[in-house]
Protein backbone atom coordinates (compact mmCIF):
# COMPACT_ATOMS: atom_id res chain seq x y z
CA UNK A 1 0.00 0.00 0.00
CA UNK A 2 2.66 1.98 0.87
CA UNK A 3 4.47 1.50 -2.14
CA UNK A 4 1.48 2.49 -4.42
CA UNK A 5 1.10 6.01 -2.36
CA UNK A 6 4.56 6.44 -3.02
CA UNK A 7 4.15 6.24 -6.68
CA UNK A 8 0.99 8.05 -6.72
CA UNK A 9 3.01 10.96 -5.16
CA UNK A 10 5.66 10.64 -7.71
CA UNK A 11 3.51 10.90 -10.80
CA UNK A 12 1.46 14.05 -9.33
CA UNK A 13 4.25 15.93 -7.77
CA UNK A 14 6.01 16.06 -11.44
CA UNK A 15 2.27 17.43 -12.90
CA UNK A 16 1.22 19.17 -10.17
CA UNK A 17 2.08 22.69 -11.77
CA UNK A 18 0.08 22.62 -14.91
CA UNK A 19 -2.61 20.67 -13.47
CA UNK A 20 -3.03 23.51 -11.20
CA UNK A 21 -2.84 25.77 -14.06
CA UNK A 22 -5.62 24.10 -16.25
CA UNK A 23 -7.81 23.39 -13.00
CA UNK A 24 -7.41 27.52 -12.50
CA UNK A 25 -8.99 28.16 -15.78
CA UNK A 26 -11.35 25.69 -15.98
CA UNK A 27 -12.39 27.01 -12.46
CA UNK A 28 -11.20 30.77 -12.27
CA UNK A 29 -10.84 31.10 -8.33
CA UNK A 30 -8.46 29.20 -6.55
CA UNK A 31 -10.80 27.83 -4.15
CA UNK A 32 -12.45 26.06 -7.13
CA UNK A 33 -9.48 25.15 -8.44
CA UNK A 34 -7.92 23.37 -5.14
CA UNK A 35 -11.21 21.47 -4.75
CA UNK A 36 -11.55 20.16 -8.90
CA UNK A 37 -8.02 18.98 -8.43
CA UNK A 38 -8.68 17.43 -5.03
CA UNK A 39 -11.76 15.42 -6.61
CA UNK A 40 -10.04 14.13 -9.77
CA UNK A 41 -7.14 13.48 -7.63
CA UNK A 42 -9.01 11.14 -5.25
CA UNK A 43 -11.05 9.32 -8.37
CA UNK A 44 -7.13 8.84 -9.74
CA UNK A 45 -5.69 7.82 -6.19
CA UNK A 46 -8.80 5.20 -6.12
CA UNK A 47 -7.86 3.52 -9.25
CA UNK A 48 -4.38 3.94 -9.22
CA UNK A 49 -3.30 0.32 -8.57
CA UNK A 50 -4.98 -0.99 -11.53
CA UNK A 51 -4.12 2.48 -13.74
CA UNK A 52 -0.06 2.71 -12.79
CA UNK A 53 -0.12 -1.49 -14.29
CA UNK A 54 -1.59 -0.71 -16.94
CA UNK A 55 0.47 2.86 -17.92
CA UNK A 56 -2.19 5.09 -19.01
CA UNK A 57 -2.77 7.33 -15.37
CA UNK A 58 -2.39 10.43 -17.79
CA UNK A 59 -5.28 9.78 -20.32
CA UNK A 60 -7.64 8.98 -17.19
CA UNK A 61 -6.70 12.02 -15.08
CA UNK A 62 -7.44 14.25 -17.86
CA UNK A 63 -10.28 13.12 -18.52
CA UNK A 64 -12.16 12.68 -15.16
CA UNK A 65 -10.18 16.35 -14.53
CA UNK A 66 -12.39 17.64 -17.14
CA UNK A 67 -15.36 15.64 -16.36
CA UNK A 68 -15.60 16.06 -13.04
CA UNK A 69 -15.75 19.97 -14.02
CA UNK A 70 -17.98 20.20 -16.61
CA UNK A 71 -20.49 17.62 -14.56
CA UNK A 72 -20.00 19.41 -11.76
CA UNK A 73 -22.12 22.47 -10.23
CA UNK A 74 -19.15 23.02 -7.56
CA UNK A 75 -18.03 26.40 -7.82
CA UNK A 76 -21.86 27.94 -9.42
CA UNK A 77 -22.17 30.04 -6.66
CA UNK A 78 -24.89 33.22 -6.08
CA UNK A 79 -21.90 35.83 -6.35
CA UNK A 80 -18.72 34.48 -8.64
CA UNK A 81 -15.89 34.20 -6.34
CA UNK A 82 -12.45 35.95 -7.42
CA UNK A 83 -9.16 35.57 -5.38
CA UNK A 84 -8.72 39.29 -3.56
CA UNK A 85 -5.60 39.26 -2.20
CA UNK A 86 -2.45 38.13 -4.53
CA UNK A 87 -3.90 41.09 -6.54
CA UNK A 88 -4.32 43.65 -4.23
CA UNK A 89 -1.00 43.57 -2.39
CA UNK A 90 0.35 44.18 -6.04
CA UNK A 91 1.83 47.62 -6.92
CA UNK A 92 -0.64 49.15 -9.93
CA UNK A 93 2.37 49.88 -12.22
CA UNK A 94 0.47 50.84 -15.23
CA UNK A 95 1.31 47.80 -17.76
CA UNK A 96 0.50 45.79 -14.97
CA UNK A 97 -3.14 47.30 -14.49
CA UNK A 98 -3.43 46.72 -18.17
CA UNK A 99 -2.72 43.12 -17.74
CA UNK A 100 -4.69 43.27 -14.58
CA UNK A 101 -7.54 43.96 -16.47
CA UNK A 102 -7.33 42.09 -19.46
CA UNK A 103 -7.34 39.07 -17.80
CA UNK A 104 -10.53 40.29 -15.64
CA UNK A 105 -12.12 40.78 -19.14
CA UNK A 106 -11.46 36.66 -19.73
CA UNK A 107 -12.01 35.73 -16.51
CA UNK A 108 -15.74 37.76 -16.33
CA UNK A 109 -16.67 36.26 -20.25
CA UNK A 110 -15.10 32.88 -19.44
CA UNK A 111 -17.63 32.54 -16.42
CA UNK A 112 -20.40 33.51 -18.92
CA UNK A 113 -19.63 30.29 -20.78
CA UNK A 114 -21.58 27.22 -19.98
CA UNK A 115 -18.36 24.62 -18.30
CA UNK A 116 -18.54 22.26 -21.88
CA UNK A 117 -17.97 25.46 -23.81
CA UNK A 118 -15.27 26.60 -21.10
CA UNK A 119 -13.26 23.15 -20.95
CA UNK A 120 -13.46 22.80 -24.71
CA UNK A 121 -11.83 26.36 -25.10
CA UNK A 122 -9.11 25.47 -22.64
CA UNK A 123 -8.51 21.95 -24.26
CA UNK A 124 -7.81 23.83 -27.49
CA UNK A 125 -6.53 27.15 -26.60
CA UNK A 126 -4.55 26.68 -23.43
CA UNK A 127 -3.79 22.62 -23.72
CA UNK A 128 -3.33 23.15 -27.59
CA UNK A 129 -4.90 19.73 -27.94
CA UNK A 130 -6.51 18.52 -32.01
CA UNK A 131 -10.22 18.67 -32.18
CA UNK A 132 -10.02 14.71 -32.12
CA UNK A 133 -8.07 14.84 -28.54
CA UNK A 134 -10.78 17.31 -27.51
CA UNK A 135 -13.60 15.11 -27.73
CA UNK A 136 -11.37 12.17 -26.64
CA UNK A 137 -10.63 14.14 -23.17
CA UNK A 138 -14.31 14.96 -23.44
CA UNK A 139 -16.31 11.92 -24.42
CA UNK A 140 -17.70 13.74 -26.95
CA UNK A 141 -17.88 13.75 -30.40
CA UNK A 142 -15.02 15.82 -32.59
CA UNK A 143 -18.40 17.44 -34.23
CA UNK A 144 -19.64 18.32 -30.54
CA UNK A 145 -15.86 20.13 -30.33
CA UNK A 146 -16.49 21.74 -33.33
CA UNK A 147 -20.33 23.11 -32.65
CA UNK A 148 -19.17 23.87 -28.96
CA UNK A 149 -16.18 25.25 -30.10
CA UNK A 150 -18.03 27.97 -32.55
CA UNK A 151 -20.68 28.65 -29.96
CA UNK A 152 -18.15 29.62 -27.44
CA UNK A 153 -16.18 31.48 -29.15
CA UNK A 154 -19.48 33.55 -30.75
CA UNK A 155 -20.88 34.19 -27.22
CA UNK A 156 -17.18 35.42 -26.11
CA UNK A 157 -17.80 37.81 -28.60
CA UNK A 158 -20.67 38.69 -27.23
CA UNK A 159 -20.54 38.96 -24.21
CA UNK A 160 -17.06 40.55 -24.31
CA UNK A 161 -16.58 42.97 -27.19
CA UNK A 162 -13.89 44.20 -25.52
CA UNK A 163 -12.15 41.02 -25.51
CA UNK A 164 -12.82 40.30 -29.44
CA UNK A 165 -10.85 43.42 -29.73
CA UNK A 166 -7.76 42.32 -27.44
CA UNK A 167 -7.43 39.07 -29.59
CA UNK A 168 -7.36 41.20 -32.41
CA UNK A 169 -4.78 43.64 -31.31
CA UNK A 170 -2.58 40.70 -30.00
CA UNK A 171 -2.95 39.10 -33.38
CA UNK A 172 -1.65 42.33 -35.07
CA UNK A 173 1.84 42.55 -32.58
CA UNK B 1 -7.04 32.93 -32.31
CA UNK B 2 -3.29 33.21 -31.69
CA UNK B 3 -4.57 35.83 -29.08
CA UNK B 4 -6.50 33.91 -26.90
CA UNK B 5 -3.99 31.38 -26.50
CA UNK B 6 -2.11 34.00 -24.85
CA UNK B 7 -4.62 35.56 -22.75
CA UNK B 8 -5.26 32.08 -21.25
CA UNK B 9 -1.66 31.60 -20.96
CA UNK B 10 -1.38 34.99 -18.74
CA UNK B 11 -4.54 34.17 -16.74
CA UNK B 12 -3.33 30.76 -16.13
CA UNK B 13 -0.18 32.58 -14.30
CA UNK B 14 -2.40 33.57 -11.74
CA UNK B 15 -2.78 30.22 -10.55
CA UNK B 16 -1.03 29.19 -7.23
CA UNK B 17 0.64 25.40 -6.76
CA UNK B 18 -2.34 23.43 -5.24
CA UNK B 19 -0.56 20.41 -3.54
CA UNK B 20 -3.68 18.70 -2.73
CA UNK B 21 -1.93 15.33 -3.19
CA UNK B 22 -2.01 14.35 0.69
CA UNK B 23 -5.53 15.12 0.66
CA UNK B 24 -6.64 13.33 -2.06
CA UNK B 25 -5.15 9.94 -0.82
CA UNK B 26 -7.43 10.22 2.42
CA UNK B 27 -10.65 11.04 0.42
CA UNK B 28 -9.92 8.26 -1.56
CA UNK B 29 -9.49 6.10 1.28
CA UNK B 30 -12.56 7.33 2.77
CA UNK B 31 -14.70 6.49 -0.37
CA UNK B 32 -13.03 3.11 -0.47
CA UNK B 33 -14.02 2.79 3.51
CA UNK B 34 -17.90 4.20 2.60
CA UNK B 35 -18.14 2.16 -0.75
CA UNK B 36 -17.80 -0.84 1.43
CA UNK B 37 -19.89 0.04 4.49
CA UNK B 38 -23.04 2.26 2.89
CA UNK B 39 -25.56 0.34 1.16
CA UNK B 40 -27.75 3.16 -1.48
CA UNK B 41 -30.63 5.15 0.30
CA UNK B 42 -33.31 6.50 -1.77
CA UNK B 43 -33.43 10.53 -2.06
CA UNK B 44 -36.25 10.30 -3.62
CA UNK B 45 -38.57 9.15 -0.28
CA UNK B 46 -37.05 11.62 1.69
CA UNK B 47 -38.20 14.33 -0.75
CA UNK B 48 -41.48 12.88 -0.72
CA UNK B 49 -42.02 13.37 3.32
CA UNK B 50 -40.63 17.13 2.98
CA UNK B 51 -43.69 18.13 1.54
CA UNK B 52 -46.14 17.21 4.24
CA UNK B 53 -43.80 18.53 6.92
CA UNK B 54 -42.93 21.85 5.49
CA UNK B 55 -46.95 22.29 4.39
CA UNK B 56 -47.44 21.88 8.13
CA UNK B 57 -45.27 24.15 9.72
CA UNK B 58 -47.06 26.74 7.91
CA UNK B 59 -50.00 28.03 9.45
CA UNK B 60 -48.17 27.83 13.10
CA UNK B 61 -45.23 30.44 11.79
CA UNK B 62 -45.11 33.26 13.75
CA UNK B 63 -45.63 37.11 11.70
CA UNK B 64 -42.90 37.64 9.21
CA UNK B 65 -41.97 41.15 8.85
CA UNK B 66 -38.39 43.16 8.57
CA UNK B 67 -40.05 45.89 11.45
CA UNK B 68 -40.01 42.63 13.84
CA UNK B 69 -36.05 42.25 13.78
CA UNK B 70 -34.18 43.55 16.37
CA UNK B 71 -31.60 46.33 16.14
CA UNK B 72 -27.92 46.23 16.03
CA UNK B 73 -27.73 48.06 19.54
CA UNK B 74 -29.93 46.07 20.95
CA UNK B 75 -28.94 42.66 19.85
CA UNK B 76 -30.69 40.35 22.42
CA UNK B 77 -28.18 37.66 23.74
CA UNK B 78 -30.25 35.31 22.42
CA UNK B 79 -29.17 31.49 22.60
CA UNK B 80 -28.90 29.55 19.56
CA UNK B 81 -31.59 27.28 18.47
CA UNK B 82 -31.19 23.65 20.07
CA UNK B 83 -32.76 20.79 17.43
CA UNK B 84 -32.33 21.51 14.17
CA UNK B 85 -34.13 18.82 11.64
CA UNK B 86 -32.47 18.74 7.86
CA UNK B 87 -35.16 18.15 5.02
CA UNK B 88 -34.32 17.73 1.26
CA UNK B 89 -36.56 20.02 -0.86
CA UNK B 90 -39.08 18.80 -3.18
CA UNK B 91 -37.52 18.68 -7.33
CA UNK B 92 -39.91 19.35 -10.27
CA UNK B 93 -41.02 16.20 -12.45
CA UNK B 94 -38.05 15.34 -15.35
CA UNK B 95 -35.05 17.11 -13.06
CA UNK B 96 -32.59 15.63 -11.13
CA UNK B 97 -30.77 18.14 -9.15
CA UNK B 98 -31.36 21.54 -7.28
CA UNK B 99 -29.50 24.04 -5.45
CA UNK B 100 -30.74 26.48 -2.85
CA UNK B 101 -28.97 30.06 -3.73
CA UNK B 102 -30.91 32.14 -1.35
CA UNK B 103 -34.18 33.34 0.55
CA UNK B 104 -36.30 35.50 1.92
CA UNK B 105 -35.43 36.60 5.65
CA UNK B 106 -38.41 35.15 6.86
CA UNK B 107 -37.47 31.95 5.57
CA UNK B 108 -40.71 31.12 4.40
CA UNK B 109 -39.33 31.43 0.68
CA UNK B 110 -36.52 29.81 -0.95
CA UNK B 111 -35.12 30.73 -4.58
CA UNK B 112 -32.63 28.22 -6.85
CA UNK B 113 -31.93 25.92 -9.18
CA UNK B 114 -32.35 22.66 -10.94
CA UNK B 115 -30.06 21.13 -13.13
CA UNK B 116 -27.40 23.59 -13.10
CA UNK B 117 -24.82 21.00 -14.45
CA UNK B 118 -27.09 19.57 -16.93
CA UNK B 119 -26.66 23.16 -19.19
CA UNK B 120 -30.74 23.74 -18.90
CA UNK B 121 -30.77 25.84 -15.48
CA UNK B 122 -34.35 26.33 -14.26
CA UNK B 123 -35.12 28.66 -11.71
CA UNK B 124 -37.22 28.06 -8.54
CA UNK B 125 -39.09 28.98 -5.64
CA UNK B 126 -39.64 27.01 -2.81
CA UNK B 127 -42.61 28.87 -0.85
CA UNK B 128 -43.64 27.04 2.36
CA UNK B 129 -41.62 23.94 0.70
CA UNK B 130 -43.68 24.11 -2.28
CA UNK B 131 -41.98 24.11 -5.56
CA UNK B 132 -43.18 26.69 -8.53
CA UNK B 133 -40.57 26.57 -11.43
CA UNK B 134 -39.99 29.93 -12.86
CA UNK B 135 -40.38 31.25 -16.54
CA UNK B 136 -37.51 33.88 -16.98
CA UNK B 137 -37.04 35.68 -20.93
CA UNK B 138 -34.07 34.15 -22.30
CA UNK B 139 -31.66 31.22 -21.07
CA UNK B 140 -31.23 31.13 -17.72
CA UNK B 141 -27.99 32.01 -15.90
CA UNK B 142 -30.63 31.81 -12.70
CA UNK B 143 -32.47 32.98 -9.96
CA UNK B 144 -30.25 34.92 -7.39
CA UNK B 145 -32.70 36.62 -4.68
CA UNK B 146 -35.99 36.81 -3.44
CA UNK B 147 -37.84 39.60 -0.45
CA UNK B 148 -40.27 38.73 2.07
CA UNK B 149 -42.92 40.10 -0.53
CA UNK B 150 -42.05 37.24 -3.20
CA UNK B 151 -40.22 39.77 -5.72
CA UNK B 152 -37.49 37.43 -7.29
CA UNK B 153 -34.10 38.65 -9.42
CA UNK B 154 -31.89 36.47 -11.31
CA UNK B 155 -30.19 36.13 -14.68
CA UNK B 156 -30.61 35.64 -18.19
CA UNK B 157 -28.65 36.02 -21.67
CA UNK B 158 -31.30 36.88 -24.08
CA UNK B 159 -31.42 38.58 -27.44
CA UNK B 160 -31.47 37.35 -30.93
CA UNK B 161 -28.42 34.41 -31.68
CA UNK B 162 -25.27 36.25 -32.52
CA UNK B 163 -26.33 38.89 -30.36
CA UNK B 164 -27.06 38.12 -27.18
CA UNK B 165 -26.91 39.97 -23.94
CA UNK B 166 -27.03 39.47 -20.21
CA UNK B 167 -30.30 40.99 -19.39
CA UNK B 168 -31.51 41.25 -15.16
CA UNK B 169 -35.46 40.21 -14.67
CA UNK B 170 -37.41 40.74 -12.28
CA UNK B 171 -40.54 38.70 -10.82
CA UNK B 172 -42.92 40.90 -9.23
CA UNK B 173 -47.21 39.96 -8.71
CA UNK B 174 -46.71 37.23 -11.36
CA UNK B 175 -44.79 39.51 -14.32
CA UNK B 176 -41.47 39.31 -15.71
CA UNK B 177 -39.43 43.23 -16.20
CA UNK B 178 -36.54 43.52 -18.08
CA UNK B 179 -34.77 46.00 -15.88
CA UNK B 180 -33.23 49.38 -17.94
CA UNK B 181 -29.60 48.87 -18.19
CA UNK B 182 -27.43 47.62 -20.65
CA UNK B 183 -25.86 44.27 -19.75
CA UNK B 184 -27.24 44.04 -16.71
CA UNK B 185 -26.92 42.00 -13.90
CA UNK B 186 -28.97 41.80 -10.63
CA UNK B 187 -27.76 40.00 -7.56
CA UNK B 188 -29.91 41.01 -4.51
CA UNK B 189 -33.16 42.73 -3.72
CA UNK B 190 -34.21 44.12 -0.42
CA UNK B 191 -37.54 44.22 1.44
CA UNK B 192 -38.17 47.81 -0.08
CA UNK B 193 -37.66 46.29 -4.02
CA UNK B 194 -34.24 48.09 -4.10
CA UNK B 195 -32.39 46.45 -6.54
CA UNK B 196 -28.73 45.79 -6.37
CA UNK B 197 -25.74 44.21 -9.12
CA UNK B 198 -24.05 45.75 -12.28
CA UNK B 199 -24.82 47.54 -15.52
CA UNK B 200 -21.84 46.89 -18.27
CA UNK B 201 -19.30 45.76 -15.86
CA UNK B 202 -20.19 48.56 -12.92
CA UNK B 203 -21.66 48.10 -9.96
CA UNK B 204 -25.55 49.78 -10.03
CA UNK B 205 -28.97 49.87 -8.09
CA UNK B 206 -32.51 50.68 -9.15
CA UNK B 207 -34.38 52.12 -7.05
CA UNK B 208 -37.83 50.55 -8.51
CA UNK B 209 -38.48 47.74 -11.01
CA UNK B 210 -38.90 50.30 -14.04
CA UNK B 211 -36.04 52.65 -12.68
CA UNK B 212 -32.99 53.27 -14.58
CA UNK B 213 -29.67 52.39 -13.05
CA UNK B 214 -27.98 54.67 -10.58
CA UNK B 215 -23.88 54.06 -11.19
CA UNK B 216 -22.54 53.26 -7.91
CA UNK B 217 -19.55 55.47 -7.09
CA UNK B 218 -15.98 53.94 -7.52
CA UNK B 219 -12.21 55.14 -8.39
CA UNK B 220 -11.81 53.64 -11.04
CA UNK B 221 -10.94 55.62 -14.32
CA UNK B 222 -12.98 56.25 -16.83
CA UNK B 223 -12.33 53.87 -19.78
CA UNK B 224 -12.30 50.70 -17.43
CA UNK B 225 -13.73 48.13 -19.05
CA UNK B 226 -15.00 46.13 -16.19
CA UNK B 227 -15.12 47.56 -12.71
CA UNK B 228 -17.20 45.24 -10.49
CA UNK B 229 -20.67 44.69 -9.07
CA UNK B 230 -22.97 45.18 -5.82
CA UNK B 231 -23.74 41.90 -4.80
CA UNK B 232 -25.90 41.99 -1.65
CA UNK B 233 -28.22 45.04 0.02
CA UNK B 234 -29.48 45.82 3.21
CA UNK B 235 -33.20 46.83 3.76
CA UNK B 236 -31.77 50.92 4.84
CA UNK B 237 -29.92 50.97 1.75
CA UNK B 238 -26.28 50.13 2.44
CA UNK B 239 -24.84 48.02 -0.30
CA UNK B 240 -21.57 45.62 -0.20
CA UNK B 241 -19.85 44.59 -3.47
CA UNK B 242 -16.31 44.52 -4.93
CA UNK B 243 -14.39 46.96 -7.52
CA UNK B 244 -11.54 44.97 -9.30
CA UNK B 245 -9.75 48.38 -10.74
CA UNK B 246 -7.51 49.89 -10.12
CA UNK B 247 -7.48 47.55 -7.50
CA UNK B 248 -9.19 44.88 -6.43
CA UNK B 249 -10.97 45.94 -3.07
CA UNK B 250 -14.38 45.11 -1.43
CA UNK B 251 -16.87 48.00 -1.44
CA UNK B 252 -19.28 49.39 1.12
CA UNK B 253 -22.00 52.04 -0.20
CA UNK B 254 -23.57 54.35 1.39
CA UNK B 255 -27.82 54.47 0.55
CA UNK B 256 -26.95 57.26 -1.46
CA UNK B 257 -24.64 55.78 -3.44
CA UNK B 258 -21.49 57.21 -2.28
CA UNK B 259 -18.36 54.72 -1.17
CA UNK B 260 -17.84 54.31 2.55
CA UNK B 261 -15.10 52.36 3.48
CA UNK B 262 -14.29 49.74 6.23
CA UNK B 263 -10.83 49.72 7.12
CA UNK B 264 -8.69 46.10 7.04
CA UNK B 265 -11.55 44.65 4.91
CA UNK B 266 -10.23 42.59 2.20
CA UNK B 267 -13.81 40.71 1.07
CA UNK B 268 -17.52 41.66 2.31
CA UNK B 269 -19.61 39.04 1.72
CA UNK B 270 -23.22 39.54 3.13
CA UNK B 271 -24.86 42.45 5.03
CA UNK B 272 -27.99 42.16 7.10
CA UNK B 273 -29.22 44.72 9.68
CA UNK B 274 -26.18 46.67 9.78
CA UNK B 275 -23.98 43.87 10.39
CA UNK B 276 -21.32 43.08 7.68
CA UNK B 277 -19.95 39.59 7.27
CA UNK B 278 -16.43 39.50 5.12
CA UNK B 279 -12.79 39.24 5.66
CA UNK B 280 -10.05 41.32 7.55
CA UNK B 281 -6.55 41.43 7.16
CA UNK B 282 -6.64 39.26 9.90
CA UNK B 283 -8.71 36.51 9.02
CA UNK B 284 -12.62 36.61 9.00
CA UNK B 285 -14.89 38.91 10.72
CA UNK B 286 -17.87 40.44 11.56
CA UNK B 287 -18.55 44.63 11.62
CA UNK B 288 -21.29 46.45 13.05
CA UNK B 289 -22.10 49.32 10.81
CA UNK B 290 -23.56 51.48 13.66
CA UNK B 291 -19.90 51.62 15.87
CA UNK B 292 -17.79 50.39 13.14
CA UNK B 293 -16.50 47.56 15.58
CA UNK B 294 -14.82 44.72 13.86
CA UNK B 295 -15.02 41.29 15.36
CA UNK B 296 -12.94 38.41 14.36
CA UNK B 297 -14.54 34.95 14.00
CA UNK B 298 -12.93 32.15 14.63
CA UNK B 299 -14.86 30.12 12.20
CA UNK B 300 -13.57 30.24 8.81
CA UNK B 301 -16.10 29.79 5.99
CA UNK B 302 -18.94 31.47 6.89
CA UNK B 303 -21.32 32.38 3.84
CA UNK B 304 -24.31 34.27 5.35
CA UNK B 305 -25.48 36.70 8.04
CA UNK B 306 -28.88 37.62 9.40
CA UNK B 307 -30.55 40.57 11.38
CA UNK B 308 -29.29 39.29 14.23
CA UNK B 309 -25.61 38.91 13.10
CA UNK B 310 -25.77 35.34 13.40
CA UNK B 311 -23.67 33.67 10.75
CA UNK B 312 -23.77 30.63 8.69
CA UNK B 313 -21.54 28.66 6.29
CA UNK B 314 -19.46 25.54 6.02
CA UNK B 315 -16.36 25.58 8.35
CA UNK B 316 -13.94 23.08 8.07
CA UNK B 317 -14.74 20.46 5.63
CA UNK B 318 -18.37 19.83 4.94
CA UNK B 319 -19.52 20.99 8.57
CA UNK B 320 -22.32 23.32 8.38
CA UNK B 321 -22.42 25.70 11.28
CA UNK B 322 -24.82 27.89 12.80
CA UNK B 323 -22.37 31.14 14.91
CA UNK B 324 -23.52 33.34 17.28
CA UNK B 325 -21.08 35.29 18.89
CA UNK B 326 -19.24 32.64 21.16
CA UNK B 327 -21.49 30.32 20.47
CA UNK B 328 -21.85 27.98 17.56
CA UNK B 329 -23.79 25.16 16.74
CA UNK B 330 -23.31 21.96 14.22
CA UNK B 331 -26.66 21.13 11.81
CA UNK B 332 -27.01 17.56 11.56
CA UNK B 333 -26.35 16.30 7.55
CA UNK B 334 -30.08 14.60 6.26
CA UNK B 335 -29.86 10.96 5.77
CA UNK B 336 -29.10 9.64 2.24
CA UNK B 337 -27.56 12.57 0.55
CA UNK B 338 -23.85 12.89 -1.30
CA UNK B 339 -21.48 14.78 1.30
CA UNK B 340 -18.17 15.20 -0.91
CA UNK B 341 -19.65 19.01 -1.13
CA UNK B 342 -21.57 21.55 0.71
CA UNK B 343 -22.71 24.81 0.08
CA UNK B 344 -24.71 27.10 2.62
CA UNK B 345 -26.61 30.04 1.07
CA UNK B 346 -29.81 30.56 3.39
CA UNK B 347 -30.04 31.72 7.04
CA UNK B 348 -33.53 33.72 8.08
CA UNK B 349 -33.68 36.43 10.03
CA UNK B 350 -35.08 34.65 13.32
CA UNK B 351 -32.12 31.89 12.75
CA UNK B 352 -34.57 29.13 12.78
CA UNK B 353 -34.50 28.46 8.69
CA UNK B 354 -31.25 27.60 7.03
CA UNK B 355 -31.10 26.25 3.51
CA UNK B 356 -28.18 25.25 0.98
CA UNK B 357 -27.23 21.88 -0.60
CA UNK B 358 -25.27 19.12 -1.22
CA UNK B 359 -23.96 16.86 -3.59
CA UNK B 360 -21.23 14.62 -4.97
CA UNK B 361 -20.43 11.91 -7.37
CA UNK B 362 -21.04 8.68 -5.27
CA UNK B 363 -21.73 6.32 -7.61
CA UNK B 364 -18.97 7.72 -10.14
CA UNK B 365 -21.41 7.84 -13.07
CA UNK B 366 -23.06 11.29 -12.64
CA UNK B 367 -22.98 14.40 -10.14
CA UNK B 368 -25.80 15.07 -8.18
CA UNK B 369 -26.67 18.56 -6.10
CA UNK B 370 -29.53 17.93 -3.60
CA UNK B 371 -31.22 20.99 -2.00
CA UNK B 372 -31.52 20.74 1.56
CA UNK B 373 -33.41 23.00 4.34
CA UNK B 374 -32.95 23.27 8.26
CA UNK B 375 -36.22 23.80 10.70
CA UNK B 376 -34.99 24.76 13.97
CA UNK B 377 -36.23 25.08 17.59
CA UNK B 378 -35.49 27.63 19.30
CA UNK B 379 -34.17 26.96 22.86
CA UNK B 380 -37.59 28.74 24.29
CA UNK B 381 -39.77 27.12 21.61
CA UNK B 382 -38.37 23.54 23.17
CA UNK B 383 -38.17 24.72 26.30
CA UNK B 384 -41.92 25.24 26.89
CA UNK B 385 -42.87 21.95 25.26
Amino acid sequence: MLDDDDGFREFVRARLGPLSRVAYLLTGDHHGAEDLLQSALIKLAGRWKRLAAEGYPEAYLRKVLYHEHVSAWRSRARRPEVSILPLADRAAHTDEAADVVRRLVLRQALDKLTRKQRAVLVLRFFEDLSEADTAQALGCSVGTVKSQTSYALGRLRVVAPELAQLMEEKALR
Amino acid sequence: MTGLSELFHDLADEAKFYDVTEGALRGARRRRRARLAAAPVAVVSVAAVVVAGLTARADSRPGPGPQATPSVTASPARVLPEACVPQVLPLADGYTQGMVVGGDPTGRLLVGSLDVSRERTRSVIWADGKIQLLSPPGTEFGVTDINSSGTAVGNSLDGPQGKEVSVAWVLHDGQYTTLKGEAAQAYAINSHGVIVGNVKGKPAVWRSLTAEPQLLQTNAPAAAVYVGAAYDIDDDGYITGRVDTPRMSPALWRPDGTLDSLPDAVDLAAISNGWVLGTSRSGPARWNLRTRRMDPISQAGLTRINAQGWMAGIHSYKKVMLVAENEALQLPVPAGVPTEQAAMTFLSDDGLTLAGWYGGDPTGDEVVAVPVMWRCASASTTASR
